[in-house]
C-alpha cells in the first residue's frame, strides 16, 4: 500500500510521520484535504479532526492587530490555548504573537527534531501579484495558515511535547526566551546525536530511502505544476472578466435605440451582468481557497525535499566520522594522534575534504528553488558541524 | 459566458423548450421566410448546397483561385408515395456574381431595403479564426450567408418577381448578358452620387431623418457588440485551454501515485474534454455573430434608401427653386422692375432698353420654360411622393422583420449559453466524482 511507501518501519525514524497526518488517502474529511475543498468552496475553520476525543489541545489564532513602534510596524495575532495536558500549569492561556515568533518556534522545532517534518509556515514575503503586506486578504490568509500550523504541531505525537512549543503558547513575553537557550555547541551535539541514531537505522535500508526521495521529487514537481496551472487559470479568468464587463453595457446601449427589442436586449444585459458577478466570485474562491491549500502542499513537499537532502549531508558526515574514527583509532593511541603524526593529519585532512565535498554537492543541488537565507543556514550548520567533529576527534 | 446555476426555474421556463439547438432555432427563421410565401417560394426550393475551389484566368490573364457555390433549385411539389423527389436544377456561381446581382437590385429598386451579402472579408475575428478567404470554416459560413441572401430576396413581395433574379437562379451562362442588357449600369453612377454627396436638404421627410439617425446608431452599436464579443470569445478560449494543462499534469501525476492514480487519471481526462469543448462552443457562437452581422450590413441598405430619398428631395427642391426664380423673372419682365440681377438687365441698362419685340419674345420663351418647369416639378413631386410611399412601406416591413429575427437570434443565443453551461456542469460533476473517489 501507498502508506508503506512513505513510512519506513523504523521506530526511531519519525521522518515522514508528519506526512501521515496530511496524507490524502486518510479517512475522514480533513480541513485541507481535497475532498473537503471540492465539496465545499467555503473554508471550514472549525473542522472536526479525526480522533477528536483524543485531542488535548484547542488552539486558535485570531484578532490580527496592527502594532506600531518607532522602528517598525507589524501585525500581532492573538493565540488562545485550551489544554488538558498535565505539563501545563493552567488549562487556558492567551498570548500575543507576531510572525517572527512563529518563525522562531518552527526553527527551534526543526533544530531539535531534525528528522521530523515540521509543518511549513506561510511565506515570509509577499508573492508578486499582491500589492501590500497589510492588505486585508493577505493578513487573513496568513492568519489561517498560522492557525493551521499551530494545530498541526499540537497534534504531533513528538513535537507537541516540545519545550519550545510550550513556551510559545504560554509565555507572555517571548523575546527573552528567544535570546536564551542552551549553548550553540551543546545543541549541535544534541542534533548530531539524534541524527546519528536515526541514520544508523536508515543506512540499512538504502533502497526504500531512495524510492522515497524519488517520490518526493516527483510529487513536488507535480504539486508545483498544479499550483502554477491554477494561478494561470485565475489570471485568464480575470482577463475574461474584464472583457465581460464591457460586453453587458453594449446591450444596454442597444436597448436604448429600440422599441420592441428593448426588453429582450435589456434582459441579455442583465444576464451578462450576473455572469460577471459569478465569475468574480469564482475567481475569489480560487484565490482564497484553492491556491493557499495547494501552496501549503508545495511548501510541504519542499520541506520534505530539504529534510531528505539534509539527511544526505548528515549521513555523509556521520559516515565520514565513523569510518575515520573506527579506522583511525585502531591500533593507535590517543597520544600519538595528538602528537600530530603524519598519518593522523592525513586522516583528518581526508575527513575535512569529505565533509567539504558533501557540503558542496548538496548545496550545489539545493540552491535551486530555495531562499538564500535557508541555504546559508545550512552551510553555517555544516561548518559548525565539522568544526565540532574536529574538536571531538582531537 | 459561464452562468452559475441560478436555481430560479421561472427564468428558464420563459425560454420554453431549451432542448432545441441553436441551428434548429436558426432554421425557424428560414422557415418563417418560406412561410411568408411569395409566389416564387411557393413554386421552388432554393439551396446553396456546396462550395468548391476553382482556378482560372482572371481579367488580367493571371491565375487565380476562387470559390464557386452550387445553387440548387427544385420545384415544390408533392412527392408520390414510394417515389423519389425530382432532381434539382443546379448551377455554379461565384461571389462576384452575387455582388453583380445585388448592385442590379440596388439600382433597380432604390426604395427597397435590399438584403445584404455576407461579408467579403472576415472581420471581427477572434484569434483562432483565420481571416483567410479560402479557409474552409469561412467558406462554409459564407455559403450559409449566400443561401440566406437568396432566400431573403425570394421572400420579398416585390424582389421575388424580378426577372433577372429568376435568371440568376436558373440561367448559368446567359445571365451576365441579360443583366448588362438592362442597362442598369448607367444608373449606378447616380446611385453612387446619392450615397456620397453632401447636400443640404431643406424639407426632408422627418421620418427618414429619424430613420437615418437610427440606422447610423444601430450600425455603431452592433459594430461595438461584435468587437467586444470577439474579445470575450478570445478570453474564454484561453480559460478553457489552460484547463487542459490540468489534464496533462494529472495524467503525469497519476503515474507516480498508487491509490490516487486512477482517480487522477480519470479527472485528467475530464479536464481534457473540458478544454476541447470550447472549440465547438465558439463555432456555434459564430452563427450568432453572423446573424448580427447581417443586420449590421442591413443598416447600410437602410442608409442607402434614406440617402436616395434625400437626393430626390434635393432634386425636387432644386427644380422648385429654379421654377420660382423663373417666375420671378417673368414678373420682373412684365412689370419692368429689375429686382433680380441679370446680364440682360445690365446690358439693357447700359445699352438702352430693348425693343418691345425682343421683350415679348423673351417673355414667351420664359413662359414656355415656366410651363416646362411646372411639369417637371409636378413629376418630381410625384416621384418623390411615390418614393416616400413605397419606401416607407418597405421600411415598415423591414422593421417588423428585424424585430422578429433579432428576437429569434437572442433566444437561440441564450439557448446556446444554457447548453454550454449544462455541458460544463456535467464535466465538472464527473471530475468531482473522480476526486471524491481518490
Amino acid at each position: 500500500s501507498r502508506r508503506q511507501m512513505l513510512v519506513v518501519d523504523v521506530p526511531v525514524l519519525g521522518v515522514f510521520s508528519l506526512v501521515q497526518n496530511t496524507s490524502l488517502a486518510d479517512g475522514g474529511p480533513m480541513p485541507n484535504s481535497p475532498s473537503s475543498l471540492v465539496n465545499q468552496y467555503r473554508l471550514e475553520e472549525e473542522e472536526e479532526q479525526p480522533g477528536a476525543d483524543a485531542k488535548d489541545f484547542f488552539i486558535t489564532v485570531d484578532n490580527p492587530e496592527s502594532h506600531v513602534t518607532a522602528i517598525e510596524t507589524f501585525i500581532m495575532y492573538r493565540v488562545v490555548t485550551k489544554t488538558t495536558r498535565s505539563e501545563f500549569d493552567s488549562s487556558e492561556y492567551e498570548v500575543r504573537r507576531r510572525y517572527q515568533d512563529f518563525l522562531w518556534l518552527r526553527g527551534r522545532l526543526e533544530e531539535s527534531h531534525p528528522t521530523l517534518i515540521v509543518h511549513p509556515l506561510p511565506e515570509k514575503f509577499v508573492m508578486k501579484g499582491m500589492v501590500e503586506r497589510f492588505n486585508d486578504g493577505f493578513i487573513e490568509t496568513r492568519r489561517k495558515a498560522l492557525h493551521r500550523f499551530l494545530n498541526k504541531i499540537s497534534e504531533h505525537p513528538v513535537l507537541s511535547y516540545s519545550q519550545h512549543f510550550k513556551v510559545f503558547l504560554t509565555a507572555q513575553e517571548l523575546t527573552s526566551h528567544r535570546k536564551q537557550g542552551p549553548g550553540f555547541l551543546s545543541r549541535m551535539g544534541e542534533t548530531v546525536r539524534a541524527v546519528a541514531n536515526s541514520v544508523r537505522g536508515l543506512r540499512s535500508r538504502p533502497e526504500e530511502f531512495s524510492v522515497m526521495q524519488e517520490y518526493v521529487d516527483h510529487f513536488s514537481t507535480k504539486i508545483c505544476s498544479v499550483d502554477k496551472v491554477t494561478q494561470r487559470i485565475i489570471k485568464e479568468q480575470r482577463e475574461y472578466l474584464d472583457e465581460l464587463r464591457q460586453y453587458g453595457p453594449t446591450y444596454t446601449q442597444w436597448a436604448e435605440l429600440e422599441e420592441d427589442l428593448a426588453e429582450p436586449l435589456k434582459g441579455v444585459a442583465d444576464c451578462v451582468e450576473r455572469c460577471s458577478q459569478e465569475t468574480e466570485e469564482q475567481i475569489q474562491q480560487l484565490s482564497e481557497v484553492l491556491v493557499p491549500a495547494l501552496h501549503e502542499y508545495v511548501l510541504c513537499a519542499e520541506t520534505l525535499k530539504v529534510s531528505g537532502r539534509s539527511l544526505h549531508l548528515y549521513g555523509l558526515v556521520l559516515w565520514a566520522e565513523s569510518t575515520i574514527c573506527t579506522g583511525w583509532f585502531c591500533g593507535q593511541s590517543l597520544t600519538s594522534v595528538r602528537a600530530g603524526s603524519v598519518g593522523g593529519v592525513y586522516h583528518l585532512y581526508r575527513l575535512v575534504l569529505l565533509v567539504l565535498w558533501a557540503e558542496f554537492s548538496i548545496c550545489a543541488g539545493s540552491f535551486c528553488g530555495r531562499s538564500l537565507p535557508s541555504v546559508w543556514a545550512e552551510i553555517t550548520y555544516t561548518y559548525i558541524y565539522y568544526i565540532y567533529i574536529y574538536i571531538y576527534i582531537i | 459566458m459561464m452562468m452559475a446555476d441560478s436555481g430560479s426555474s421561472e427564468e428558464v421556463a420563459v425560454i420554453g423548450n431549451t432542448d432545441i439547438t441553436s441551428t434548429e432555432s436558426e432554421n425557424n427563421i428560414i422557415n418563417t421566410m418560406v412561410e411568408r410565401g411569395t409566389a416564387l417560394l411557393k413554386k421552388m426550393e432554393i439551396n446553396v448546397a456546396e462550395a468548391e475551389k476553382r482556378t482560372g484566368k482572371n481579367t488580367v490573364n493571371m491565375q487565380e483561385t476562387y470559390t464557386v457555390y452550387l445553387i440548387e433549385t427544385r420545384p415544390v411539389e408533392a412527392v408520390p408515395e414510394g417515389g423519389t423527389p425530382a432532381a434539382p436544377d443546379m448551377l455554379w456561381r461565384r461571389y462576384s456574381e452575387f455582388e453583380l446581382l445585388r448592385t442590379y437590385l440596388l439600382v433597380t429598386y432604390p426604395f427597397i431595403v435590399i438584403p445584404p451579402l455576407p461579408e467579403k472579408r472576415a472581420e471581427f475575428v477572434w484569434h483562432k479564426l483565420s481571416a483567410d478567404n479560402l479557409d474552409p470554416d469561412f467558406v462554409e459560413r459564407r455559403r450559409v450567408g449566400l443561401e440566406n441572401f437568396l432566400l431573403r430576396v425570394a421572400s420579398h413581395p416585390l424582389l421575388s418577381n424580378d426577372k433577372i433574379f429568376f435568371l440568376f437562379l436558373t440561367e448559368e451562362k446567359g445571365w451576365r448578358d441579360a443583366v448588362l442588357e438592362t442597362g442598369f449600369q448607367d444608373k449606378v453612377d447616380s446611385r453612387l452620387k446619392s450615397l456620397s454627396a453632401m447636400f443640404r436638404v431643406k424639407n426632408p421627410d422627418k421620418r427618414f431623418t429619424a430613420l437615418k439617425q437610427y440606422s447610423d446608431e444601430l450600425n455603431a452599436v452592433i459594430s461595438q457588440l461584435l468587437r467586444v464579443r470577439a474579445k470575450v470569445a478570445d478570453r474564454l478560449y484561453g480559460v478553457y485551454k489552460v484547463h487542459g494543462n490540468y489534464g496533462r499534469v494529472f495524467s503525469e501525476w497519476s503515474a507516480i501515485e498508487k491509490e490516487m492514480g486512477d482517480g487522477l487519471q480519470s479527472a485528467g481526462h475530464h479536464m481534457d474534454t473540458y478544454a476541447a469543448s470550447i472549440d465547438d462552443i465558439l463555432e456555434e457562437e459564430e452563427h450568432y455573430a453572423d446573424q448580427l452581422k447581417e443586420y449590421l450590413f442591413y443598416t447600410d441598405a437602410v442608409r442607402s434608401v434614406c440617402k436616395k430619398h434625400e437626393l430626390l428631395q434635393y432634386e425636387l427642391e432644386m427644380v422648385a427653386q429654379d421654377l420660382a426664380y423663373k417666375k420671378q423673372q417673368r414678373e420682373e419682365l412684365a412689370t419692368g422692375t429689375v429686382r433680380v440681377f441679370s446680364l440682360k438687365g445690365m446690358t439693357s441698362k447700359l445699352f438702352g432698353q430693348e425693343s418691345q419685340e425682343q421683350r415679348e419674345s423673351r417673355l414667351a420663351a420664359l413662359e414656355q420654360s415656366i410651363q416646362e418647369g411646372e411639369e417637371t416639378v409636378k413629376e418630381k413631386n410625384a416621384e418623390c411622393q411615390e418614393f416616400v410611399r413605397t419606401a416607407w412601406k418597405d421600411i415598415e416591413r423591414f422593421k417588423e422583420q428585424k424585430d422578429q429575427d433579432l428576437r429569434e437570434a437572442l433566444i437561440s443565443y441564450a439557448i446556446m449559453q444554457i447548453s454550454m453551461c449544462k455541458k460544463g456542469i456535467q464535466v465538472w460533476s464527473n471530475a468531482k466524482e473522480c476526486f471524491n473517489k481518490m
